[in-house]
């Protein structure tokens, strides 16, 4: 494997991109983030390398974080990268 | 992985009343704690933290300027300091884990699986002739020698099984189902091989249908007259020399298979006046703890019938499908009935008594038996009826006998006793 092949696979955990998985619209994993900048039932912004994650939606909670990811539940509309 | 942690924890819910929600929650992630299913509110936010992360909360809730407020209290050890005074509950907990315990260290139960004509009755008090009685240590049982007592001492059951499963002891056997043969005595000696010979017998008079002589010498044929005793198959083979006499013998356990042509006797009466019992429909039932050596019954009843039938059904307390306990519930149905003469009519008389004929005519096929003419007749009388008469019948009517020694061998045997002498 060169080292180009290493790196472009391992970009998320060399680069600190946020890694977003969401499963329908009910529940989103983000991993790699920074901090949370705002919470509220219908918007929360999350702090990440790339600058802010923005999700959108109703019902919104934080079903639990730590220092590696977040997961957010609830009936997301929108997500601004 | 997360929902099973939390199922252990013991955890509070608080209500966190702050306007800094975010920073109250980034200065938790900075300090490690990791509360969940956040919720937010208009004044703060509800979610659930763990006991050892709340009581890390002060600085943070110092910093943020917030005040919390404890909504629940989950886990089981926010149960147990709840009942902390309740000594009884906690004791009676470990009694009777103890008691459980102990009682899972003996018998309390004997079952018998596979057994048609020895009844599990007859069966259990033989075992507790033997000594293993409900009660007895799981320890001082020993099921190979269960096995081997039974096998010993009923010829007939050709298989046993002992196991102990929980607290109960199954013992399954199989009997023997063959043809009416071989006489206890000597199946036993057979079996503990202390004759190596035997002689086939015939236990019937008659003719000599049938022979197939697998070992041994036949001293019948086809068509022969035989009466009840008369060797059928020596256990003794003669070897015989150029000159045709008997140069030696040995001994053999005899094997055949022999239909003789013989009759059977029939009879039978049945009394016309005979008693039956007229149940009055009024009926009593107990219910009762039935323990190891006496019964305790509820319900008071007061009179009593001059005629009754009891029927007792009784359950056992098992846990779990194998744990025994050694208390049974029971249930006592007693029935009045009155007393009354009555007379079969002829049609009734003459139904039972060929009934009774037919299940004697199964039990002789189940034993192999081959009918072949049946002389019955019922004859009617003002007090009984009678049915008799013969059964014409080939039946493998023979047993196994200690070797007959032929009288020659037994004067040659005499001669060589002088001899020595």
């Amino acid at each position: 494997m060169t080292n180009k092949t290493m790196f472009s696979n391992a970009r998320d955990a060399v680069l600190g991109l946020p890694i977003i998985t969401v499963i329908g619209n009910r529940e989103m994993y983000i991993e790699n983030y920074r901090s949370i900048i705002y919470y509220d039932c219908e918007c929360i912004k999350l702090k990440t390398r790339l600058g802010m994650i923005c999700i959108q939606g109703a019902d919104l909670q934080i079903a639990y974080y730590d220092d590696e990811e977040i997961m957010i539940k609830g009936k997301i509309i929108h997500l601004e990268v | 992985m997360w929902n099973q942690r939390r199922l252990m924890d013991n955890y509070v819910v608080v209500k966190v009343i702050t306007d800094t929600k975010e920073r109250f929650l980034n200065l938790c992630r900075h300090r490690e704690l990791a509360p969940w299913n956040i919720t937010s509110q208009e004044d703060g936010f509800i979610a659930n933290f763990s006991k050892t992360d709340f009581m890390q909360l002060r600085d943070i809730v110092r910093k943020t300027d917030s005040k919390v407020r404890v909504i629940k209290k989950k886990g089981i050890g926010f149960t147990l300091f709840k009942y902390r005074k309740h000594y009884s509950f906690f004791a009676g907990i470990l009694i009777s884990i103890g008691i459980l315990y102990t009682l899972s260290l003996f018998v309390w139960d004997i079952s018998f699986e596979g057994n048609i004509s020895y009844t599990s009755s007859f069966l259990l008090k033989y075992l507790n002739d033997k000594g293993i009685i409900v009660g007895t240590r799981i320890d001082n049982v020993d099921c190979e020698e269960i096995e081997h007592m039974i096998r010993s001492d009923y010829s007939d059951i050709t298989w046993v099984a002992a196991k102990i499963t929980g607290t109960s002891l199954v013992i399954s056997i199989k009997e023997n189902d063959g043809a009416i043969q071989a006489v206890d005595n000597y199946s036993e000696a057979v079996n503990n091989n202390i004759s190596e010979s035997r002689d086939i017998v015939a236990t019937e008079n008659g003719i000599i249908h049938s022979i197939i002589t697998r070992n041994g010498t036949p001293k019948v044929a086809v068509g022969d007259e035989v009466s009840s005793g008369q060797v059928l198959v020596s256990g003794i083979v003669e070897v015989y020399d150029d000159f045709g006499s008997v140069a030696s013998t040995y001994n053999v356990k005899a094997d055949a298979d022999i239909y003789i042509d013989t009759t059977v006797n029939y009879y039978d009466e049945l009394v016309l006046k005979h008693e039956i019992k007229n149940y009055t429909g009024r009926k009593k039932q107990d219910y009762y703890i039935d323990l190891p050596d006496y019964e305790i019954f509820m319900g008071l009843h007061f009179g009593k019938y001059e005629e009754y039938d009891t029927v007792m059904e009784v359950y056992p307390i098992v846990i779990g499908g194998s744990f025994f306990l050694p208390i049974r519930v029971g249930k006592k149905t007693t029935r009045e009935y009155k007393t009354e003469t009555a007379i079969y009519t002829e049609s009734e008389a003459t139904q039972i008594l060929e009934e009774k004929l037919n299940t004697y005519i199964n039990e002789l096929k189940q034993n192999n038996v081959q009918i072949l003419e049946s002389n019955i007749r019922v004859t009617p009388n003002e007090e009984l009826y009678k049915c008799e008469g013969t059964i014409h019948v080939l039946m493998p009517a023979y047993q196994y006998s200690e070797v007959t020694m032929p009288e020659n061998a037994q004067d040659s045997n005499k001669n060589q006793q002088l001899t020595q002498s």
